[in-house]
């Protein structure tokens, strides 16, 4: 099981950055039982940091010193599990499709489902589109499924692969 | 316009005359608070203002043509559009950028003149949607005349944040958008333009306009910096595919980045019944501003770029980036079914009560919070007094003295452009303590404010009001008005005790735009003399 929590960060501006770099460092590493998350950062200035949680140490280059604190954070929020979003995790190749609340809970590193606009958990059968794609996200020390409202009365993912380019786009 | 110019005071007779009379409003008209005294009655409409002579005027202020990158359509079609739907002005805000400040901000301004001169009952401001700098986007638009481009170049050249690479949410870039709103400021105080306004776009789309720019942009300059899209545009963007886009309402689909507040909750980057989380959310970041007892007005229009299910298509041998425009659009004879918005006008409505029929008398109407929205036609016309005071006003009397809300509404009374007859259901009444300046610069809550009535709306009549007892004054308040036609509710997100039956969260990639409709009204203030 895990026993290392590791903060990185070269400062990246955006997640897609963020999340390319993880898959970079995590080539060459057998990804049973890795946890790797994303980390929006504020100093110095807004960015994105990354975070491993991995079975055994493993050697890394330390950060630039400006980005030091970033990497600190996102280590200390990954371990306590106050922050953090996770890009690769455990049993996450078993979450594809449609999926009920209760199987996407059991297959694997998921521990809660929350939707958007209601305090009350989805019922067990309820079924989850995961689009390709989920991120779950450390909250209250459990990581979280965020999903919302969508079509033939399913629930999706809060966060969506494609979303529309935010500058010039609208 | 439906009002001849014979009805017109001389004053207001022509439009024409107007645009050659300069610097007639004093950027000083406005003040930062309603706690304020002797200028605290002209903030919200004069000091004289009872509203009785005010002519409602429908209009759009954020609209695209092919001067912006994502768009395609001449200003005469969205003008045309716009008039045909019944709208009385519309502002051109084409993408701030590189190409636009090198090519389009000048090169759209013939074709404006042109449009004004072709439809002489619309007034068509120029205007842009401003990057603004560490934050979201905005619309800021100037009265018409002789420097309107020169002023919104020289802004966009200076304060655009994809001109001057000023986008990262850093202090430094905070301070660049302060900066542009006082050079608005500044270029009516010289007399450079008679008017100029900013108000944000989508704010809580990406969750990138924090609270305390929201009073910063408003504190830079009330007269210029007046409120912000209660509704965003793109209102056929969750129409399911593939018939529709099949996104988020709003085109509301984003998480947080790197650059977005991170206090603002996942629910905020939603859309509920089509209404931006800061303005849908009873007691949420808009009620916090009027908290203060301050200015900050809510609009809703299009953001018309491509329309659903229209035809045309970019005209042919298009190069944007070199040219700054797209050609001429082309009938292309297929539906466009990936296009998230409807024409100005269609579905969204700004209404503000105008004392003339002109371009001043909009962006006065507008400053002073004269204003309200709808979507789908719900309503036909809304009249919100405090004992005579009209919305966006500030009703002060002695502490003791009985106050009175009445809502006045003209239901519809003919099909909207969905060919069905919208039916009000229900009329909400909010209201909340004036509780002063928020010690923190990013509260977003009002924990003083609530729905406290709701009327229930019997059909079969043109014209309903209703009469709500306030109470007798002790401390300041304000209220504001809210309606539907019932068919999508939940309790609103801060609790069924603040709002039992607020707006629904918009269902990703399946939201029947005509089946969830709300109005809007901005506040009236009581306050103690």
């Amino acid at each position: 099981m895990t026993s290392v929590h590791i903060g990185l960060d070269r400062g990246d501006a955006t997640v897609a950055a963020a999340e390319h770099w993880l898959h970079e460092l995590l080539a060459d590493i057998d990804p049973t039982d890795v946890m790797a998350c994303t980390h929006f950062v504020s100093t110095p200035t807004p960015h994105v940091a990354v975070s491993l949680a991995l079975p055994r140490a493993l050697t890394l280059p330390d950060p630039a010193a400006e980005f030091a604190e970033g990497a600190r954070i996102a280590r200390d929020a990954h371990a306590a599990g106050t922050a953090g979003r996770a890009v690769v995790f455990p049993g996450q190749d078993r979450m594809t499709g449609v999926m009920s609340v209760a199987d996407l809970l059991a297959a694997g590193a998921i521990d809660r489902i929350r939707v958007l606009g209601s305090a009350a958990p989805p019922a067990p059968s309820t079924e989850v589109d995961t689009l390709g794609y989920l991120r779950p996200q450390w909250m209250d020390g459990r990581l979280t499924l965020l999903t919302q409202p969508a079509n033939s009365g399913r629930l999706a993912p809060f966060e969506v692969a494609d979303q529309r380019g935010c500058c010039s786009d609208h | 316009m439906s009002i001849p110019d014979t009805e017109l005071s001389p004053d207001d007779f022509s439009r024409r005359s107007f645009i050659r009379r300069a610097g007639l409003l004093g950027a000083g008209a406005a003040t930062a608070s309603v706690f304020g005294t002797a200028t605290a009655a002209a903030a919200h409409g004069g000091g004289d203002d009872d509203g009785g002579d005010l002519r409602w005027l429908a209009g759009d202020h954020h609209i695209h043509t092919q001067y912006s990158s994502d768009a395609m359509f001449r200003v005469i079609d969205q003008a045309q559009h716009a008039q045909a739907y019944g709208l009385d002005w519309i502002v051109i805000t084409d993408h701030g950028g590189p190409q636009h400040a090198r090519i389009g901000v000048e090169r759209v301004n013939p074709d404006i003149l042109a449009t004004r001169n072709a439809l002489p009952d619309l007034l068509v401001f120029q205007g842009l949607e401003w990057n603004i700098p560490a934050a979201e986007h905005g619309t800021v638009f100037v009265a018409p005349g002789r420097n309107e481009v020169a002023v919104l170049k020289e802004f966009e050249n200076t304060y655009d944040a994809s001109v001057v690479g000023a986008g990262p949410s850093t202090p430094a870039n905070e301070a660049l958008a302060i900066a542009g709103i006082n050079f608005l400021g500044q270029a009516v105080k010289r007399r450079r333009v008679d008017a100029a306004l900013f108000l944000a776009n989508h704010p809580a789309r990406r969750g990138l306009d924090s609270p305390h720019e929201f009073r910063g942009w408003r504190d830079a300059d009330p007269t210029v910096a007046v409120g912000m899209e209660g509704a965003p545009g793109h209102q056929a963007a969750s129409i399911p595919a593939p018939q529709g886009p099949g996104s988020g309402r709003g085109f509301y689909a984003g998480s947080p980045t790197a650059d977005s507040f991170p206090g603002f909750p996942p629910e905020s980057y939603r859309t509920w019944g089509g209404f931006d989380f800061f303005t849908a959310t009873v007691g949420g970041l808009w009620d916090s501003l009027l908290a203060e007892g301050k200015p900050w007005w809510i609009t809703a229009n299009s953001d018309a770029h491509s329309i659903y299910l229209d035809t045309a298509v970019r005209g042919p041998g298009s190069n944007f980036d070199v040219n700054g425009f797209y050609n001429d659009p082309v009938h292309g004879g297929v539906p466009n079914t990936g296009a998230g918005d409807f024409w100005p006008g269609l579905y969204s409505r700004t209404h503000v009560g105008a004392k003339a029929d002109s371009y001043r008398a909009v962006m006065d109407g507008i400053r002073a919070g004269r204003v309200w929205v709808d979507h789908g036609g719900l309503i036909r016309g809304l009249d919100v007094r405090v004992d005579g005071t009209p919305l966006g006003g500030v009703h002060r009397v002695r502490r003791g003295t009985a106050v009175e809300l009445t809502i006045s509404v003209d239901l519809a009374d003919k099909p909207n452009w969905a060919q069905f007859l919208p039916k009000l259901a229900r009329v909400d009444v909010i209201r909340g303590a004036v509780t002063g300046v928020a010690a923190d610069k990013d509260t977003f809550t009002a924990p003083q404010t609530r729905v406290v009535k709701s009327f229930e709306v019997a059909s079969g009549q043109r014209r309903v009001t209703f009469r709500y007892a306030l109470g007798r004054l002790d401390e300041p308040f304000y209220v504001r008005v809210r309606g539907t036609d019932g068919l999508r509710s939940q309790p609103g997100f801060l609790g069924a005790s603040v709002d039992p039956v607020g707006p629904q969260l918009d269902v990703l990639g399946n939201s029947d735009p005509w089946s969830d409709l709300w109005f809007y009204s901005n506040p009236i203030w009581i306050i103690p003399r």
